[in-house]
């Protein structure tokens, strides 16, 4: 089975800031700002670096993940967080090369 | 991307970083300790909805009256103009040149395609047939040209002057730029109003301009032209 | 020359030929009207700016025109103009000034693209800005003026310009709104304020508009480096809070509060996301002039 990767919708168009848990996002493509939580942030961060599966998204955080948060819970809560921003045209899904 | 160090006036309990620590790792590690606190994962909760930039001819933008004043620069103002000018916000707009081409890859075809000109297919023959009228709009200021003419006619024949075909892509780059670009010269009422008016002075041949002063019809297409509105070329 | 060194009719008389060129650094106006109450409003108001000539460079063309017909006898009414085209309804020719200041600040906020432009008040004290955003009814202009009186520079009531290669903030020195029960109450606060004569009954209720004081208009030119962002709320009975805004909403808040943020595209982004980094971002809640004044101070004697 093909696992699908999530990377960074037209990277160059994205840019953004974050202080204290919260941070704000900028899409050049659609001139839209975005107040978002330290998580999108992280995820942004990561995703710059390289495309990464929810469940690659769940191990690299794995320090950050709330102590009352199991590895279950925690991937179906970053995939509805993924699912958000992919809505507001920040992030998209592939699927991995074979 | 631009993220950077900042500091935390809410000083948290954490492990030394790492002397050689980057301001990414740096900004990473305060992030994810608010993750694991709970504080930093709150529902995406405000979007701030903006427009997009258009990419096409671009240039600077003064208003009539600022335009009208460089007309009359008398020696010791044109630094002064020369600093402006610097400082004007470049804008976008298309040439008659693109509105004119017929390539299906141009650019233009794209302009001729937005909603707010009611052309969804980007049949050559649709274009051909918007008529002036539709171009200018309910508010007038046809230039002098008939409403019931077909724009890309007048646009591409020899019946119109330059001052009016000016004016016809004026009107063009206006009617797009409600749909799809907030960096345009003339974006609202107020530049539609404004379009009526200098329309009427190129159909006239003269009259009195935005900053009080007399224009000619020449006037009307320079300052079109040199203001990115309605550019030629 | 400034406004006040020309003699009330050569200032009627420059009006009335659209030759009166009105320095509002970093803009020039050129003003044109035949309402006598412009004439008076303006030699009060603006009485330290400096003129240009009618062939200096003008950034807007704005006029106040009486309107003809018979009921000019009744209820003399006027229109604004702006680069020719009329703006706003027709009103009456008592609110001729308030139109002026309403157009430039339209015309400032739709043209003053080098900068960043904010719908917010700017004060100054020992070279750092407080900056002020708020959306009307916030108690902002009465809180401006009454600083304005107590030791704060005051910058500008409506248009805070910030200068994305320098960082800085600016305003343009001119005269705050006021209206309703904040007319007395800036009365009652500062005596030795200057305010127009009101104007009742408008649509907003009683218009007033309060001079600068001269060493605000004396020092336009100086811009300041922005250290505080604080967004007032006034509300009656409360104690004077202020309390911490998370800097990325306030960089939302600011954004919505800019008037050409779109226009400048992802610099618009960089530069306000620059201006809440460099500032403490604060809200604050007030009831009495002295107390709100005490609490500002307080915030700026910190370091």
């Amino acid at each position: 089975m093909q696992a699908s990767l999530w990377i960074i919708h037209r990277s160059a168009d994205i840019s953004w800031r974050d202080w204290d848990g919260l941070g704000a996002v900028y899409n050049d493509a659609s001139g839209d700002t975005h107040l978002v939580d330290a998580l999108s942030i992280e995820f942004l961060a990561l995703l710059r670096q390289q495309p990464l599966s929810v469940a690659q998204l769940v191990e690299r955080l794995s320090d950050a993940i709330p102590d009352q948060m199991d590895a279950e819970t925690a991937t179906a809560f970053f995939d509805r967080q993924l699912r958000s921003l992919r809505d507001l045209g920040l992030v998209e899904q592939i699927v991995a090369p074979a | 991307m631009s993220e950077r160090q900042l500091h935390d006036p809410q000083p948290t309990p954490q492990a030394p970083a790492p002397v050689d620590a980057s301001a990414g790792e740096l900004a990473s590690a305060r992030r994810r300790r608010f993750i694991k606190a709970g504080a930093g994962i709150v529902p995406v909760a405000l979007t701030l909805s903006s427009r997009p930039v258009l990419a096409t001819s671009q240039g600077k933008c003064f208003s009539a009256s600022a335009w009208g004043s460089v007309q009359n620069l008398v020696g010791t103002n044109a630094s002064q103009y020369t600093r402006k000018a610097n400082n004007a916000p470049t804008v976008n707009c298309y040439t008659l040149t693109e509105w004119c081409a017929t390539s299906s890859g141009n650019p233009t075809c794209g302009g001729w395609k937005v909603s707010a000109i009611s052309c969804a297919n980007l049949s050559l023959s649709t274009v051909k047939a918007y008529t002036v009228a539709k171009a200018c709009g309910s508010s007038g200021g046809t230039a002098g040209v008939a409403g019931t003419s077909s724009v890309w006619t007048m646009l591409t024949g020899t019946s119109c002057s330059s001052a009016q075909k000016a004016m016809l892509v004026a009107w063009l780059n206006f009617r797009i730029s409600t749909t799809t670009s907030t960096d345009v010269c003339v974006i609202d009422s107020f530049s539609s109003n404004q379009l009526t008016t200098l329309g009427n002075i190129v159909a006239a041949g003269s009259g009195k301009g935005p900053d009080g002063k007399t224009w000619t019809a020449t006037d009307v297409q320079n300052y079109l032209q040199n203001n990115y509105i309605g550019r030629l070329s | 020359m400034k406004v006040r060194d020309l003699a009330l009719g050569d200032l009627r008389r420059r009006l009335a030929r659209g030759e009166l060129v009105l320095k509002v650094p970093p803009f020039v106006a050129r003003l044109c009207s035949d309402v006598e109450r412009v004439v008076e409003d303006l030699a009060l108001l603006y009485s330290d700016f400096e003129l240009g000539t009618p062939e200096d460079f003008a950034d807007f063309h704005l006029e106040v025109r009486r309107e003809g017909g018979l009921r000019r006898w009744l209820k003399p009414m006027a229109r604004f103009f702006a680069d020719g085209e009329p703006a706003f309804s027709q009103l009456p020719a008592e609110q001729g000034f308030h139109m002026i200041e309403w157009g430039l600040n339209w015309a400032v906020s739709t043209m003053a693209h080098p900068y960043l432009s904010y719908h917010a008040a700017a004060l100054e004290r020992d070279g750092r800005a407080l900056v002020m955003p708020a959306p009307p009814g916030s108690g902002k202009s009465t809180l401006t003026a009454a600083l304005a009186h107590r030791g704060w520079r005051l910058m500008t009531d409506e248009i805070t310009l910030y200068d994305l290669a320098s960082g800085q903030v600016s305003g343009m020195g001119r005269p705050v709104n006021l209206k309703n029960t904040s007319v007395e109450l800036i009365r009652q606060f500062a005596p030795q304020a200057e305010l127009t004569r009101p104007v009742p009954d408008t649509a907003r209720g009683t218009l007033a508009l309060m001079k600068a004081p001269a060493d605000s208009v004396a020092r336009i030119m100086e811009p300041a480096r922005p250290a505080w962002i604080v967004m007032p709320r006034y509300k009656a009975g409360a104690a004077p809070v202020l309390n911490d805004v998370p800097k990325a909403r306030m960089l939302l808040l600011l954004a919505e509060q800019a008037f050409n943020y779109d226009l400048h595209g992802r610099g618009g982004f960089e530069a306000t996301a620059d201006l809440v980094d460099r500032c403490t971002c604060l809200d604050f809640e007030y009831s009495t002039l002295d107390d709100a004044v005490q609490r500002i101070d307080q915030l700026a004697s910190q370091a």
